[in-house]
C-alpha cells in the first residue's frame, strides 16, 4: 500500500489531499536544488533520486532558458505521454521555492493536475511552520549529508 | 556527434570535467572562460543550485577559429559531483569525446574520489567504452592547499591511476594546470583520430 | 611503335654535378653524334639518380638533331615482352630486323638480363649489328656489367669495348641546386634558407631529395605561416613544427608570448594540423601518383570520403605493398604470357587475389601455343568436288573433336587450301573458352624447338603443346630429315591420342610418300584419315570465281564467271590469282567487267598482260585452244614436250 512519506510533518496533510484529489500515481516535492522533502508512490530510493534530479535539471534548464528570453521563469512544465502524464510545478514554500514532481496516469487529467496543484500550494502555505522554527540554511559542507539523510527518513532506516 | 566533419570543415570536440563533489569542475571552466578572448568563446551557461553547486551541468563553449581550414570547436561541461545526482551526470557524459578526472587532492576526500572514478568507469561502460578507450587525463586538483592536508600526485597516482593515465597537478583557483590539463585532452581527443575507428 | 620519350627529361632539366658530369658528357656526345664516338654507352648507378632521365635526353638530342632519327627507348622488361611476342608469332626475324634499323638503341635497366641466356644470345645479334653499321646502343643497369651475374661473356667484353661509366650520389651543391629547379618548375616559392636545410640532408638519391622536397611543399600548402628552416628540420626529422599564427617565419629568436591562451592555442594548432591537415594532402598526392600510373585507387579515395580518418599511414603502406605485390605480379606475367600484362586486374590492387591465380594458372599451363590465324574463316571455303571429302571430315571433326577422326591429315598440292581447312578448322575449334588450340606450320615448330634447346627450356616448351586441345601443324613434310622435330612429334602425338585430343596435319604428298619421315610416325600419320584435296573442280572454281568477283560487282555477268571458271587451274591459289589479274585490269583500264575483256586480258595481246616473247624456262605453252596454262610445274603436269621443242625454237 502505497504511502505518503514527508521529511518534514507540516507537509504531510495537504499532499495526501492532493494525491487523493488529483488521483497522481507519483508524486515528489523537493528543493529546486533535488532535495526530496516529500514522497509518494515510489518504492525504491533510486528512483527517487534520479526522478528528482532528472525533474530539477528540467526546471532549471527551463529557467535558464527563460533567463535568456528575459522572461520571467516558466512555471508550469507538462508533458503527455501514452499512458502517463508528467507535471511540474514550482511554487514557493514558507523558505524558498520548492519544485513539485507528478505522474499521472489515464484516470486523472494534466487539468486535474493543475487544479489541485493550485489548491496545493495554498494549503502548503497555510500550514507552514512559523519562520522562528526554521532550521538554518544549509551549509556547503553539509549538502550531502542532507541529501542522503532525506533519503534515509523517507525510507526508514 | 560527429567529431570531424570533412564536409563541412568543421572539427567539434565535447570535452567534459568529472569528479566528485567540489573537486573544481567548475572552477576549471570559470578560469578558462577567464583567459579566452570574448570573440573565442561563447556565454558560459551555468545550471547550478543556490549554493552554486552544479546542479545539471556547465557549459562552456570555445571557438579556436580555424586550424588548417578547419572550423574548430572545443564544448567544455561539467557534471554535478554529488553521487545523488548520477541520473543527471549520464545525461551529460553522453557524446563525450574526452574526459578530465578532476580529484580532490585533500586527504579525507579520497574515497569520493575513488567512489566517483567507479562511477565514471561503471557509465563509460553503459556508454560502450572503457577507462582505456575514451580520451582521459587526471587533474590532481587543489594543490595549493597546506601539505599535511593532501596527498602528492605520485600518492594520488597510486591510489587512482591504474591506467598510467596522464596526469596533472593544479591550483584551479589560480589557473594553475588548467590549461595543460586541456590541451593535453584536447591532444588526445585528436590523436584518437588517426588510430580508432568512428565511434 | 618508339614509345614516346618523356618530354620533361631532356639534358636542359638536368642538373649537372661533380657526381655525374663524366656521365653527361658522355650522354652528349653519343646524343649529337650517335655511332661515332662511345658505342655501346654503359651507364650504371644506384637508383633514382637520373639514368633514365640521362637515357631519354639522349633520345631527344639525337632527334632534335636529326629530325627524322629512329630512336627505340625501352625497359628490358618491355624489349623481353615484344621478344616473346615475337617468337611466339613467328616472326622473330622481322623483330631482328626492326632493332638492327634504329639509329639510337636506349634500354633501361638492364641487370635484368641476369639468367637469361637465350635472351642475352638475342641481344648479342642486336647489338653486333648495331655497331657494324655504326648505330648507337645506350644500356643503363644498376650495376656494373662485371656485376651482373651470369652475364654472358661476350656481351660483358662488348660492352667493355665502349665505355661504361657511373653515376653517383649528388652532393650538396648538386642537391640545393636540383632544389632550386625544382620547387621554381612547381611554382612553389620557398625561403632559401628551408631549402638549404633540405639540401643539408644528405639524401641518398634525387628520389629521395625530390620525396624531401614534396614533403616541404605539402606542409606549407596547409600551414597559414610560412615555414621557417628550424621548423623545416623538424618537419623532416619526422616531427611537425609547432606553427606560431601572428610570428612570420624568419624571425626564429622571438620569445614565445607569455599568454597562456595563446600557447594553448597553438599547441591545438599543432594538433590539429598534425592529425587532420597534412593526411588529407598526403592521400590527395598518393592517388594522384598512383592513378596516374594507371592504378585503381577506390581504397585510398575511400579514406578522404571517411569523416574520420583511421590508420591513415597504414592504409598507405597497404596500398603500396600491394601495389609492389601487382607488379611483381606482372612481372611474373610478362615471363610467361606478354599478351596478358595489360590485364586490367593488374592495375586494381583490390584484387590481388585473382591477379595472383592468374599468374598461377598461367604459370602452370605455360605460354600458349600460337593459335589458328582468324584470317581464314571456316565459312569463306568453298565447296566443290575436288574437297568434298576433307570438307565432310572438317564437319565431323569440327562436331565431335578427338573422337571421329584423329588425326585427320589433308593431303593436297601447294594453293588448293590446306592451310586456309586448317586455321579455318582451328577457328571452329577456339569456340569454347577452356579450348587452346596449338595451330602453326611445321617450320615454325622447328624453330622453336631450337629456341628452346638453346635456352634449356625443353620441357617447358613441352608442356606448351602438350596442354593444348588440340594440334594443328601445317606443310609436315618440311619436318622431313630433321630427326629431332619428329622425335619431339612422335611422343607428343601419343600424349595427345591418349587424351583424345584432336590432330590435323598437312602435307603435299600423302606420308609415305615423302622420304626422311620417321616410320613411326608415317604410320601414325596414315593411320587416321588421308582425304585429298585436288586440284579444283569446276564446281568450286566457280563459286571461288563467283564470290570474288561478286564482291566487287554484285551483278556481274554469269557468262563472265563461266568463263574464267572454264579455265583449268591446278590450285585455288592460280584460280585467285586470275581473278585478281583481271580485276586489275579492269581497274587500270576503267573497263567494263566483261567476258569479252576478260578474254582480252587473258588471251589477248594487251601488252601489260601478255608474257613476252623471250625464251621461257618454266612450261608455259602458248596453246590458243585451250588457253593459257600456269606457269607453275606440277607432280602430274607436264607440258607436252612436242610443244616445248617448238616454243625454244621460236
Amino acid at each position: 500500500m502505497r504511502r505518503m512519506r514527508v521529511v518534514e510533518e507540516w507537509t504531510e496533510a495537504p499532499l495526501e489531499r492532493f494525491v487523493t484529489e488529483s488521483g497522481a500515481r507519483l508524486t515528489l516535492l523537493m528543493t529546486p536544488a533535488g532535495q526530496v522533502l516529500a514522497q509518494h508512490g515510489f518504492t525504491r530510493a533510486v528512483d527517487v533520486m534520479a526522478a528528482a534530479s532528472l525533474g530539477a535539471a528540467i526546471m532549471a534548464t527551463g529557467r535558464e532558458l527563460a533567463r535568456m528570453l528575459e522572461e520571467a521563469e516558466f512555471s508550469a512544465l507538462a508533458h503527455q505521454g501514452r499512458r502517463h502524464g508528467i507535471f511540474l510545478g514550482s511554487l514557493e514554500g514558507p523558505r524558498g521555492p520548492l519544485l513539485a514532481l507528478v505522474v499521472y496516469g489515464a484516470d486523472s487529467s494534466e487539468g486535474l493536475v493543475q487544479l489541485f496543484f493550485e489548491e496545493l500550494i495554498d494549503s502548503l502555505a497555510a500550514a507552514a511552520v512559523p519562520p522562528a522554527a526554521m532550521r538554518r540554511p544549509l551549509l556547503a559542507a553539509d549538502f550531502e549529508r542532507e541529501l542522503n539523510e532525506s533519503l534515509a527518513s523517507l525510507f526508514g532506516r | 556527434m560527429s567529431l570531424v566533419n570533412f564536409t563541412t570543415r568543421e572539427i567539434t570536440c565535447k570535452i567534459v570535467y568529472y569528479g566528485p563533489g567540489r573537486s573544481g569542475k567548475t572552477t576549471n571552466l570559470h578560469y578558462i572562460y577567464g583567459r579566452v578572448p570574448n570573440d573565442r568563446r561563447g556565454r558560459m551557461v551555468s545550471l547550478a543550485t543556490e549554493n552554486e553547486r552544479t546542479l545539471f551541468f556547465d557549459f562552456l563553449p570555445l571557438d579556436l577559429g580555424t586550424i588548417s581550414g578547419f572550423t574548430t570547436r572545443f564544448h567544455l561541461y561539467t557534471v554535478p559531483g554529488q553521487v545523488y545526482y548520477d541520473a543527471t551526470r549520464k545525461l551529460v557524459l553522453q557524446g563525450a569525446d574526452g574526459v578530465v578526472f578532476v580529484a580532490d587532492s585533500q586527504v579525507r576526500q579520497l574515497d569520493e574520489n575513488i567512489e566517483s572514478l567507479q562511477g565514471l568507469q561503471a557509465n563509460l561502460v553503459a556508454m560502450k567504452s572503457d577507462m582505456r578507450t575514451m580520451p582521459l587525463v587526471f587533474q590532481y586538483n587543489k594543490q595549493d592547499l597546506p601539505a599535511e592536508l593532501i596527498l602528492r600526485p605520485d600518492d594520488l597516482d597510486e591510489a587512482l591511476n591504474f591506467w598510467g593515465i596522464p596526469s596533472y597537478a593544479s591550483d584551479a583557483l589560480q589557473g594553475k594546470g588548467v590549461f595543460e590539463t586541456l590541451r593535453a585532452i584536447s591532444e588526445r581527443v585528436l590523436r584518437k583520430l588517426s588510430q580508432e575507428g568512428p565511434r | 611503335m618508339t614509345e614516346e620519350l618523356n618530354p620533361r627529361l631532356t639534358f636542359d632539366t638536368l642538373v649537372v654535378g661533380a657526381a655525374n658530369r663524366l656521365a653527361v658528357t658522355a650522354a652528349r656526345t653519343v646524343g649529337e653524334s650517335p655511332g661515332t664516338a662511345y658505342n655501346p654507352l654503359f651507364i650504371y648507378g644506384d637508383s633514382g639518380l637520373g639514368k633514365t632521365h640521362l637515357l631519354t635526353a639522349i633520345g631527344h638530342l639525337a632527334r632534335q638533331l636529326v629530325s627524322d632519327a629512329d630512336v627505340e627507348y625501352m625497359t628490358l622488361d618491355e624489349f623481353v615482352e615484344q621478344y616473346h611476342a615475337a617468337v611466339a608469332a613467328g616472326q622473330s626475324e622481322a623483330l631482328r630486323g626492326r632493332f638492327g634499323r634504329v639509329d639510337v638503341l636506349l634500354l633501361d635497366d638492364v641487370q635484368f638480363l641476369t639468367h637469361r641466356r637465350e635472351l642475352q644470345a638475342e641481344l648479342l645479334r642486336i647489338v653486333e649489328h648495331l655497331q657494324a653499321a655504326n648505330r648507337q646502343i645506350v644500356l643503363t643497369s644498376d650495376r656494373p656489367p662485371a656485376e651482373i651475374q651470369d652475364l654472358d661473356d661476350r656481351l660483358l667484353s662488348r660492352f667493355d669495348g665502349g665505355l661504361v661509366v657511373d653515376m653517383d650520389a649528388p652532393d650538396y651543391e648538386t642537391r640545393l641546386a636540383i632544389l632550386k629547379r625544382r620547387a621554381g618548375e612547381r611554382g612553389v616559392p620557398v625561403d632559401p634558407a628551408v631549402l638549404d636545410v633540405v639540401a643539408s640532408i644528405h639524401a641518398h638519391n634525387v628520389r629521395e631529395l625530390l620525396g624531401l622536397l614534396n614533403r616541404i611543399v605539402a606542409y606549407q600548402a596547409v600551414s597559414e605561416v610560412p615555414l621557417t628552416p628550424e621548423a623545416a628540420h623538424q618537419l623532416l626529422a619526422g616531427e611537425v613544427p609547432v606553427t606560431r599564427p601572428g610570428v612570420l617565419g624568419g624571425a626564429p629568436e622571438a620569445p614565445p608570448p607569455a599568454d597562456e591562451f595563446t600557447e594553448f592555442l597553438s599547441g591545438i594548432t599543432q594538433a590539429v594540423h598534425e592529425q587532420v591537415g597534412v593526411w588529407r594532402t598526403r592521400i590527395t598526392e598518393c592517388i594522384k601518383r598512383w592513378g596516374g600510373e594507371g592504378y585503381r585507387t577506390a581504397r585510398l579515395e575511400q579514406l578522404l570520403k571517411q569523416e574520420v580518418p583511421t590508420g591513415i599511414e597504414r592504409v598507405i603502406r597497404e596500398y603500396e605493398r600491394d601495389v609492389d605485390r601487382l607488379r611483381g605480379f606482372q612481372r611474373a606475367m610478362a615471363r610467361v604470357d606478354p599478351h596478358r600484362v595489360s590485364d586490367p586486374i593488374f592495375y586494381d590492387p583490390d584484387r590481388l587475389e585473382e591477379a595472383d591465380d592468374l599468374v598461377q594458372a598461367a604459370l602452370r599451363e605455360g605460354r600458349p601455343p600460337p593459335g589458328p590465324s582468324p584470317a581464314w574463316a571456316f565459312d569463306a571455303l568453298v565447296p566443290g568436288e575436288s574437297n568434298e571429302l576433307v570438307l565432310t571430315a572438317a564437319n565431323a571433326v569440327i562436331a565431335s573433336p578427338g573422337v571421329v577422326y584423329n588425326p585427320l591429315v589433308i593431303v593436297g598440292p601447294s594453293g588448293v587450301g590446306k592451310t586456309h581447312f586448317l586455321h579455318g578448322i582451328g577457328n571452329q575449334l577456339t569456340g569454347s573458352a577452356s579450348a587452346r588450340v596449338a595451330c602453326l606450320s611445321a617450320q615454325e615448330f622447328v624453330d622453336e624447338l631450337l629456341d628452346a634447346i638453346d635456352g634449356d627450356r625443353v620441357e617447358a616448351w613441352r608442356k606448351r603443346y602438350r596442354g593444348a586441345t588440340a594440334l594443328l601443324l601445317d606443310d609436315v613434310h618440311l619436318l622431313a630429315g630433321k630427326e629431332r622435330s619428329q622425335e619431339e612429334l612422335f611422343h607428343l602425338y601419343n600424349t595427345l591420342l591418349t587424351d583424345q585430343r584432336q590432330m590435323i596435319f598437312t602435307l603435299v604428298a600423302v606420308p609415305k610418300e615423302i622420304d626422311g619421315l620417321d616410320p613411326r610416325l608415317v604410320s601414325r600419320l596414315e593411320g587416321g584419315l588421308v582425304a585429298e584435296i585436288s586440284e579444283p573442280d569446276l564446281e568450286l572454281r566457280e563459286g571461288v570465281v563467283a564470290r570474288r568477283l561478286r564482291a566487287k560487282y554484285p551483278d556481274v555477268d554469269p557468262a563472265l564467271i563461266a568463263y574464267l571458271a572454264a579455265r583449268r587451274a591446278d590450285s585455288v591459289r592460280t584460280v585467285i590469282n586470275t581473278v585478281q589479274r583481271f580485276l586489275r585490269a579492269v581497274q587500270a583500264e576503267s573497263a567494263e567487267p566483261t567476258q569479252a575483256f576478260a578474254q582480252a586480258v587473258l588471251e589477248g595481246a594487251t601488252p601489260a598482260t601478255r608474257p613476252s616473247a623471250a625464251v621461257r624456262t618454266s612450261g608455259v605453252i602458248p596453246a590458243l585452244a585451250s588457253g593459257v596454262r600456269s606457269r607453275e610445274k606440277v607432280v602430274w603436269e607436264w607440258p607436252d614436250p612436242e610443244q616445248r621443242v617448238i616454243e625454244e625454237l621460236a
